[in-house]
């Protein structure tokens, strides 16, 4: 009797301890990090200025209902689980239980319905509300629990509610009735549930935040995260190399050199859910034949220009969907060698012949047509190259390189005859908006694209239930797409990354989902 | 005799008009400056310089064996070789011949936004310091103006009513450099124009045009020289700044200025890339700057032969 | 004096008022807008939200009423990028601009004018060629490529001096931090605006020793210190002094590279902003402070005209 008692005792300790070690503050807290962002940001995950210098850190201060694993698989974040109704139009989310605010309120549904309420709300426009555009309508059931009631079946929302989708606090807004002017939170003094909280912001300098012992996913490790303001690539690797800044994202491959050799700093780079890539627009009679936009595909050395310019850190897209999405890539697709005979022949099988000055012609018409692009990353010398490919095979195009705020809105008119472009993609298969003939005038489905069959397979992959209907939908919407070109297909990037070595813990995850898991980094 | 010591700082005697021509070719104003030029080694260096690379610029291209614009992404940031004498860029074209066609541009948008700009700015400067009163103020009132405008945005308009091209550019960057032209030479003219030889060079029946123009001008040609060959670096430089804006010259032609920008990124891989065309912007902007302190000190007056 | 002055503050509005319509004129005209976001994934709905909300629907004219009634109250609306109030932002970042810039140019001033003058009593010296090569490369140089040179000798390589910033983030106050920080940008700012004064100063001398009232004193005995200090810098500091009234505005305007890459809070970062974003009311808030700077550092400069030479007037 008494030994019995004593192990119920020993053994509530042992619970209770467990239970407790998060709270009392985990592992011994150590020194700081810093980031390069290079704009000055905004706190609120929605706001319509949210951009790329934003969602670094509105990921660390806020959760979303999931977040991207590390064994990469969409797992739970503030909901514990989910359930999706018969009819797939009813998503039903648990909350997690206990989770405070910064400020120390509980975290109910009802700031879950608050959020997402804004998100719904066309006359906001929000920032990223056009992957919400299924969601009609969001319905508390009780404090834990809440509802997304959608008008179509989306199987993809689970990625959707984990992407730059931070809860923000109803308390936070009450009384606001513009959310994008209540500065104080934006701003000032953001109250999320993340890892880290607000310690300090000085504008166009830097940010700091510190760690949230209280925080439901573990508490972190590390002090304090600083993002600086640091505009310019190149003063961000200096820094890197100097020991100011930790840990830096490198968008430009040419950028690696300047940490070759260094035995301190660790480079990694891993694949990721993005395709770049020329959009012809179908409305133009010029791409209309599948001939043509195939030859394209023989006309570029897409080895050469990854070996070259971006030093081997991508591989030749054969598709709109990568291999990150593992069970849903199909690698039995159509692929283009490089093969610039087989391009002219294709083109002369389409009418098209050269004229006196090597430039195609048909029917009097000159092949030549205007590529926009936008003046950012390495688009200049990669769109000299596609001119140069294209030049060889008889193709004229006339550059069109513009500021990427003109850029967008030559892409939101429509102007252009093709233009080069990226797109970075949850990691789900669904590729609707960006070529469903319904997104053609107003959403991405930037080439115009409208082909019936690709529309009955992208329409059945959102209301598909099961794992297997869908890899069956996306294998066969792959071998179309690399047989009908809505996009031509350059290359998936990989992402770089490069750290101090002090730092580990890192997730093997692309670093804006590894950010949302900052609560495990350790520096030495 | 007066005490130089207590002499007002301003007073000074008349300097002497242009010389007038006289019977002896080499006595003539031009036969003068020629000589003086002779004998200045830098001077006559910047103008040879000039000379060389002016016709590089013009005849270059036709007479290069390589294709500044034939890419080769497997080939590129190569050093030198025989193929391809200053290396390759970063998509593998020859850096040589991009630096014979580039500098057409640059040193075309540096010649004519500089003249343009001075041009501008010592008829403004000129007219608002000699007239002063209501002229004076009108014109710097504008010049304050032109001044506040932020050149971004004028540059954007320009792009959005005369569209891109590097005619636009050069006179939009001429037209937001004449500004400090003005202002400087109009400080000279307010300072000659209450001066005794302009006093008497008016008694003597010297009209406002001829007074402006051959008695006060040559005091003003070192300032405006020195603010010309200012103006060529700014402009060579202006002009590969504003390309990302679709101004300009776009790609994929080359010019100095934006081969230096786009060099910018391979600092770490292939820092010989902005070294090149920033070594021709320099001894441009140098040749441009002894060639014209030469030329002033040969036109200058008041040195004896 | 006092109407002289009445004068010029009438001058001043109009010119302030002729700026900020050119400027709002052409900030509409050019392509692109504040409700363009920047990233790929915009759609033509927020677009339209973003009109309506900004107030773009709203006619040219309109829009611009009601900025001026506004402004006249000296209150420039709130940024559409940041949606704080434009007076706040331009309160935060001018003294971090006016610090690095008022640095720049008094290091210019220390060792430019000095230098112009040295290079001009000695010309055609070892020196005065050394001097111009100085001043060519520091024209010809842009402010990009010495500034990460700069960072890669002393930050990377040295570890002497921090890369970026007004301090080091979360550090206590300290002068010596501050001044750490402050050296490297005012020095890449310097040498773009140094040479200016140089040349300037140079050019302006050489001419004023070849005149005739200097070859007098000379030949009368007088040092040539004496002649230079009183008369012939005084009138030579004229075109130096106007071209440091149209450089003061230049530096209040921000010195944008050099800011972007040192990471510097100031003008220059918020007007690049600004301008990339289509940020309507920041830029038409820097354009009238930066008029108002012009306005009046050239009045400043006209005053310094009559000191620096009595007989020098307007009338």
């Amino acid at each position: 009797m008494r030994v019995r008692l004593a192990m119920i005792v020993i053994l509530s300790l042992a619970l209770a301890a467990g239970f407790l070690a998060p709270v009392a503050g985990g592992p011994a807290p150590t020194g700081g990090i810093a980031f390069p962002i290079v704009g000055d940001p905004t706190f609120n995950p929605w706001h319509p200025r949210h951009f790329a210098e934003s969602l670094f850190i509105t990921r660390v201060l806020f959760n979303g209902l999931t977040k991207w694993g590390k064994d990469s698989r969409w797992v739970g974040d503030l909901a514990e689980r989910w359930d999706i109704s018969a009819d797939g139009l009813t998503w039903t989310f648990y909350l997690r239980k206990g989770v405070k605010w910064h400020d120390g309120r509980d975290f109910t549904a009802e700031d879950v319905k608050f959020t997402y309420d804004i998100v719904i709300d066309p006359r906001l426009g929000a920032t990223g509300r056009a992957a919400f555009s299924s969601i009609k309508e969001v319905r508390v059931v009780d404090p834990n629990t809440v509802q997304l009631l959608l008008s179509a079946p989306q199987a993809s929302l689970v990625a959707v509610v984990g992407v730059n989708a931070g809860i923000i606090p109803k308390h936070a807004f009450a009384g606001v009735t513009d959310p994008w002017t209540h500065d104080a939170f934006n701003k000032r003094n953001p109250i999320g549930t993340g890892a880290y909280k607000m310690k300090e912001y000085v504008p166009g300098s830097h940010v700091t935040l510190e760690r949230n012992p209280a925080y439901f996913g573990g508490a972190p490790s590390i002090d304090t995260v600083t993002f600086k303001v640091l505009p310019d690539v190149n003063a961000q690797m200096a820094q890197l190399l100097a020991g100011d800044l930790t840990i830096v994202f490198i968008d430009n491959p040419a950028l690696v050199r300047a940490v070759r050799g260094r035995t301190d700093i660790e480079v990694s780079t891993l694949p990721q859910n993005n395709f770049y890539y020329m959009a012809p627009n179908h409305r133009k009679p010029l791409f209309q034949d599948r001939r043509v936009r195939q030859a394209f595909m023989h006309a570029w050395n897409r080895p050469a220009m990854i070996s070259g310019f971006l030093e081997g850190f991508a591989t030749p897209a054969s598709g709109p969907i990568t291999p990150v999405l593992k069970n849903y890539f199909n690698p039995n697709v159509k692929t283009y060698e490089y093969d610039r005979d087989r391009a002219r022949q294709l083109l002369a099988e389409a009418g098209w012949r050269p004229g006196p000055d090597g430039v195609l012609t048909k029917g009097g018409e000159r092949f030549r047509f205007t590529l926009l692009y936008p003046t950012v990353q390495y688009f200049e010398p990669l769109a000299a190259l596609v001119q140069q490919y294209l030049r060889a095979i008889g193709v004229e195009v006339v550059l069109e390189g513009r500021e990427f705020n003109v850029f967008i809105q030559g892409m939101l008119a429509r102007r252009y005859d093709a233009l080069l472009g990226w797109w970075i993609m949850p990691e789900d298969p669904d590729f609707f908006n960006y070529a469903h003939s319904s997104a053609a005038e107003r959403g991405f489905n930037l080439p115009m694209y409208g082909n019936r069959e690709a529309d009955a397979l992208l329409e059945a992959g959102r209301k598909a239930t099961t794992v297997a209907e869908r890899e069956r939908i996306y294998n066969r919407f792959q071998e179309l797409a690399a047989e009908d070109l809505p996009y031509l297909y350059l290359w998936w990037p990989n992402e770089i990354r490069a750290w101090n070595r002090r730092l580990t813990g890192v997730p093997g995850i692309h670093l804006r989902a590894a950010f949302q898991w900052l609560n495990e980094w350790r520096v030495r | 005799m007066a005490d130089p010591d207590k002499v007002p700082s301003v007073a000074r005697a008349a300097p002497a008009p242009l010389p007038v021509a006289v019977t002896s070719a080499h006595r003539t104003l031009w036969g003068v400056a020629v000589r003086r030029l002779r004998r200045n080694p830098p001077a006559l260096l910047g103008l040879a310089y000039l000379v060389v690379i002016h016709l590089i610029a013009v005849f270059g291209p036709w007479l290069m064996p390589w294709d500044p614009f034939a890419a080769d992404p497997l080939i590129r940031l190569a050093g030198s070789s025989t193929g391809h004498l200053l290396g390759t860029d970063e998509i593998g074209r020859d850096v040589l011949a991009r630096l014979v066609l580039g500098a057409r541009v640059s040193l075309a948008v540096g010649l004519v936004a500089m003249v343009i700009s001075v041009s501008v700015g010592v008829v403004a400067g000129a007219v608002s310091g000699y007239f002063g009163r209501k002229i004076d103020t009108v014109l710097m009132r504008f010049t304050d103006a032109m001044l506040a405008l932020p050149t971004l945005f004028v540059i954007l308009a320009a792009l959005a009513v005369f569209g891109g091209g590097p005619t636009t550019a050069t006179v939009v960057i001429g037209l937001t450099a004449w500004m400090p032209v003005a202002r400087v030479v109009r400080g000279e003219y307010l300072r000659w124009r209450v001066t005794e030889f302009v006093e008497a060079a008016r008694a003597i029946g010297g009209s406002d045009p001829r007074i402006m123009v051959r008695h006060i001008l040559p005091q003003v040609i070192p300032s405006v020289i020195v603010a010309a060959t200012l103006n060529v670096a700014f402009a060579i430089l202006t002009e590969s700044a504003i390309s990302y804006l679709g101004l300009g010259i776009r790609p994929p032609l080359p010019s100095w200025g934006n081969m230096l920008q786009n060099a910018q990124i391979y600092i770490w891989s292939a820092p010989n890339l902005a070294l090149y065309p920033g070594a021709l912007i320099l001894m441009t902007v140098l040749a441009y700057n002894f060639f014209g302190d030469g030329l002033r000190d040969a036109l200058d007056p008041r040195l004896k032969l | 004096m006092g109407w002289f002055l009445l004068q010029r503050a009438v001058q001043a509005l109009v010119v302030l008022f002729v700026v900020s319509t050119l400027t709002f004129l052409m900030v509409s005209l050019a392509p692109g807008g504040p409700e363009i976001m920047m990233t790929m994934e915009t759609t033509p709905e927020q677009q339209e939200a973003l009109r309506r909300q900004l107030g773009l629907d709203r006619p040219l004219l309109v829009r611009f009423v009601k900025w001026t009634a506004s402004a006249l109250r000296a209150d420039f609306g709130r940024s559409f990028s940041h949606r704080r109030r434009v007076n706040e932002l331009i309160a935060e970042r001018l003294p971090n601009t006016l610090l690095l810039g008022g640095t720049a140019l008094a290091l210019s001033i220390l060792i430019g004018i000095p230098a112009g003058i040295i290079s001009a009593t000695r010309r055609y010296s070892v020196v005065d060629h050394a001097v111009t090569l100085l001043s060519f490369i520091g024209v010809a140089i842009p402010a990009f490529w010495f500034a990460i040179l700069l960072i890669l000798l002393f930050t990377v390589r040295l570890g002497w001096l921090p890369a970026s910033g007004l301090a080091t983030p979360g550090a206590p106050f300290s002068l010596a931090d501050r001044l750490a920080h402050l050296l490297l940008p005012s020095l890449v700012l310097a040498t773009a605006i140094m040479p200016n004064l140089v040349r300037f100063m140079r050019s302006a001398l050489i001419e004023e020793i070849g005149q005739d009232y200097v070859r007098t004193a000379r030949a009368k005995g007088l040092p040539g210190r004496r002649v230079l200090s009183r008369h012939a810098i005084r009138n030579a500091l004229i075109p130096v002094v106007t071209v440091l009234g149209v450089l003061v505005p230049r530096l209040v305007g921000g010195a944008v590279i050099t800011e972007t890459i040192f990471g510097w809070p100031g003008m220059g970062q918020l007007a690049v902003a600004a301008t990339i974003g289509r940020d309507f009311p920041v830029v038409m808030g820097l354009t009238v402070v930066v008029a108002i700077v012009v306005i009046v550092s050239n009045l400043a400069v006209d005053l310094v005209y009559g000191w620096l030479d009595p007989r020098i007037t307007y009338g």
